[in-house]
């Protein structure tokens, strides 16, 4: 028996009292409204049905209503709707803050020297070759975020051998901004003596005077950061990549603040400038420049995408089977 | 509880941190053990071997230039031994009699004697195999023949017992389509049972195989697979194809009589370390820079049949075909973690298409090994 009902009520696939869709009789199948060939009549007859519906749902939503109402405080909780973030399937690598093995691995890898205080960042932000308009305004928006770091014209030359130059002249981190048909695109971040590389798909990308409300431009003072959500063992590392970006000590004088935010594997990057207006209250204005990141591999080692071991790729068909489960 | 443990593992990993890992398929558990209690980045793990014959002794080779025993009875380190000598870290070892054999980076092979004196004594021999090492591979038809191969080093199978030169030395293949030097780049080496015949698999992501017996140097079949460099390989039971795995995680079975390709498997995220099939089951056991080891099954059905989480980078990996009333023993394969793994059917003839991931909450608590 097909009734083409859109039951609001979960579970509840029994006929219901009311209008029911028009049929001939129950028992045997009857036509159902989308066997109406007349366009007008059958338009009525669903419009009729449609209303019907809505009644029955607001009834039935009163009802409810008035059950709780009744019960007071002894009524069931409220359902929880569910979202994409709170169904999301349980990933195994989440690192649990009292696991002893991850936290000696951190301590020990190649974000140690920054973590114990024996380096300082000092970045190099290039772009692809030849750059238009957008990317080197963005590069140099970008400059005025981070702290302590170069832009550098790309002059054609290969990353490899950028690579080098930048370790002998004491660069920590290496920030290349890819560019497609005048846009920005990618972003491959790569930590220098001999770490990891991470390449993102960045979409988004909004510079300083495309943002509404925006607030003056950022000063020279060391911004704080935030890193949201990072759960996973590779959440970890990039969030460990982003943190290693800015100097230790923030300047709280500044009231600036740079958020990495990851939620459903795309990592938000904002900045903002923040004001207590009292204790509970903050007032914050957006200022820099604003960017979506995705990331797409993170390899071992310097730049070297044809020969250097990857530590995670990102492979479509298969990692994106399920709408339910994120990697970082 | 540690000897109990250890003997029903399955699979004995090894980490980056130093920790050798054995990973009990059937209770899904993993113990960690290592030297000193505490993981230690210098003891990387970077070379694993069955010790005795009879598979209860690891020979664990470290990124300290120390080859430590271990035992699976006991589920201890039983000692260690300092093997110096030529620079880089250990890309081969293996057991041959009362000696073991190690092969560094920069080439420089020496047997030693198995004693357990920590005192390094003198190696026995000692053979310049040329730098570049990736990887010493023993025959295990034949304990003193070795082949050793790397990056610009071609393929060379030396006999122990015999002269200095090698037995077979590889020669280039032909110049290409430009007429260049195709460039020589092995980075795993397997003998294949019954015969003479090695095959290889290059950072060029080239499969080749080579004979020996023939008089031909070059290699007798070729083919290529994807296009970032291979890094593991192993043999399957069947005995007719070889699996192998590149960069990207991803892993192929290749048929090396003809050079086709019989299909991939999904699943690693990153770079292959090390792969080890069963000796008789169709079972492969995968581990790599994505902090998982994986257990396919490679026919009927292709398909993932077990993941762990370990989470440390994994580097190599063993497994122990034990008799026991368990199913499936996998040999030890190189894996750090403390997790439970997911509850998977005990038999193994369930389905591993997809991959199962109820996970138990609560990680095991260490095991301490001393």
């Amino acid at each position: 028996m097909e009734e083409p009902q859109e039951d609001a009520v979960p579970g509840d696939g029994a006929i219901e009292g009311g209008v029911q869709p028009p049929k001939a009789t129950a028992f045997p199948p009857g036509f159902s409204i989308s066997e109406i060939k007349n366009k007008q009549r059958r338009h009525l007859m669903f419009t009729r049905w449609k209303q019907q519906q809505r009644k029955e749902k607001l009834a039935a939503k009163k009802k409810l209503k008035k059950e709780r109402e009744a019960l007071g405080d002894k009524a069931p909780p409220k359902p929880v709707p569910k979202t994409i973030d709170n169904q999301r399937v349980y990933d195994e690598t989440t690192v649990d803050p009292n696991d002893e093995e991850v936290a000696y691995d951190e301590a020990t890898d190649e974000f140690a020297p920054y973590f114990n205080r024996e380096t300082s960042p000092k970045i190099l932000i290039t772009t692809s070759d030849r750059p238009h308009g957008r990317t080197v305004r963005l590069c140099h928006q970008l400059s005025t975020v981070i702290p302590n770091s170069h832009v550098y014209y790309r002059r054609g030359l290969a990353l490899k051998k950028i690579i080098p130059q930048c370790i002998s002249r004491d660069f920590t981190d290496l920030i290349v901004i890819h560019e497609d048909r005048k846009i920005p695109n990618g972003l491959i971040l790569s930590h220098l003596p001999n770490g990891p590389t991470a390449h993102f798909k960045m979409s988004s990308v909004r510079l300083r005077k495309e943002i509404k409300r925006r607030g003056k431009d950022p000063t020279e003072h060391v911004p704080e950061i935030i890193l949201n959500n990072f759960t996973t063992r590779l959440g970890h590392s990039i969030g460990r990549m982003f943190a290693s970006l800015f100097p230790h000590n923030p300047q709280f004088i500044g009231r600036q603040v740079a958020t990495f935010h990851n939620q459903r594997d795309y990592i938000f990057f904002r900045f903002h400038r923040y004001i207590f207006k009292s204790e509970k209250k903050v007032g914050i204005q957006e200022l820099g420049p604003r960017f979506t990141l995705k990331l797409r591999s993170l390899q071992k080692g310097t730049f070297d995408s044809k020969y250097g071991e990857y530590e995670w790729v990102h492979k479509p068909r298969e990692m994106d089977t399920s709408r339910r489960k994120f990697h970082l | 509880m540690a000897a109990a443990s250890a003997r029903s593992n399955h699979v004995w990993v090894g980490t980056e941190t130093g920790i050798l890992k054995g990973v009990d398929l059937q209770r899904k558990l993993a113990a960690n053990f290592t030297t000193t209690g505490q993981p230690q980045r210098e003891a990387a793990v970077n070379a694993l071997c069955w010790g005795a014959s009879d598979e209860t002794q690891i020979l664990v080779g470290c990124a300290d230039r120390t080859v430590r025993r271990f035992s699976t009875k006991d589920g201890a380190f039983q000692g260690q031994r300092r093997c110096p000598g030529g620079e880089g870290t250990f890309r081969g070892l293996a057991q041959a009699d009362s000696t073991f054999i190690t092969c560094v980076d920069s080439g420089v092979l020496r047997v030693w004697r198995s004693d357990d004196k920590e005192a390094p004594s003198d190696p026995l021999l000692e053979l310049k195999v040329g730098p570049g090492v990736c990887r010493m591979r023993q025959n295990p038809a034949q304990p003193h023949v070795v082949a050793t191969g790397g990056k610009e080093n071609a393929l060379k199978v030396w006999d122990l017992q015999g002269s200095e030169e090698p037995m077979f030395k590889a020669k280039n293949v032909r110049h290409d389509w430009l007429d260049l030097r195709v460039p020589v780049w092995d980075q795993d080496i397997q003998f294949l049972p019954g015969s003479q015949k090695l095959v290889t698999c290059t950072g060029y992501h080239q499969v080749r195989v080579y004979d020996p017996a023939s008089p031909q140097r070059r290699p007798v079949l070729e083919t290529t697979f994807g296009e970032y460099p291979l890094t593991a390989m192993t043999l399957t039971p069947g005995g007719n194809s070889v699996i192998v795995g590149n960069t990207h995680g991803q892993l192929a079975e290749i048929d090396f009589r003809k050079g086709r390709l019989l299909g991939c498997l999904k699943g690693l995220a990153g770079s292959v370390r090390e792969l080890q099939c069963h000796p008789s089951k169709p079972m492969l056991a995968s581990c790599g820079l994505d902090r998982i080891l994986r257990i396919h099954r490679i026919q009927n059905p292709r398909g993932l049949e077990h993941k762990d989480e370990l989470e440390l980078p994994q580097e190599r990996s063993e497994e122990p075909p034990q008799d026991s009333e368990v199913d499936e023993l996998w040999a030890s394969l190189e894996v750090a973690a403390k997790r439970k793994l997911p509850r998977v059917d005990q038999t193994l003839r369930a389905l591993g298409t997809q991959e199962r991931k109820k996970k138990c909450p609560g990680a095991l608590s260490p095991q301490p090994c001393e």
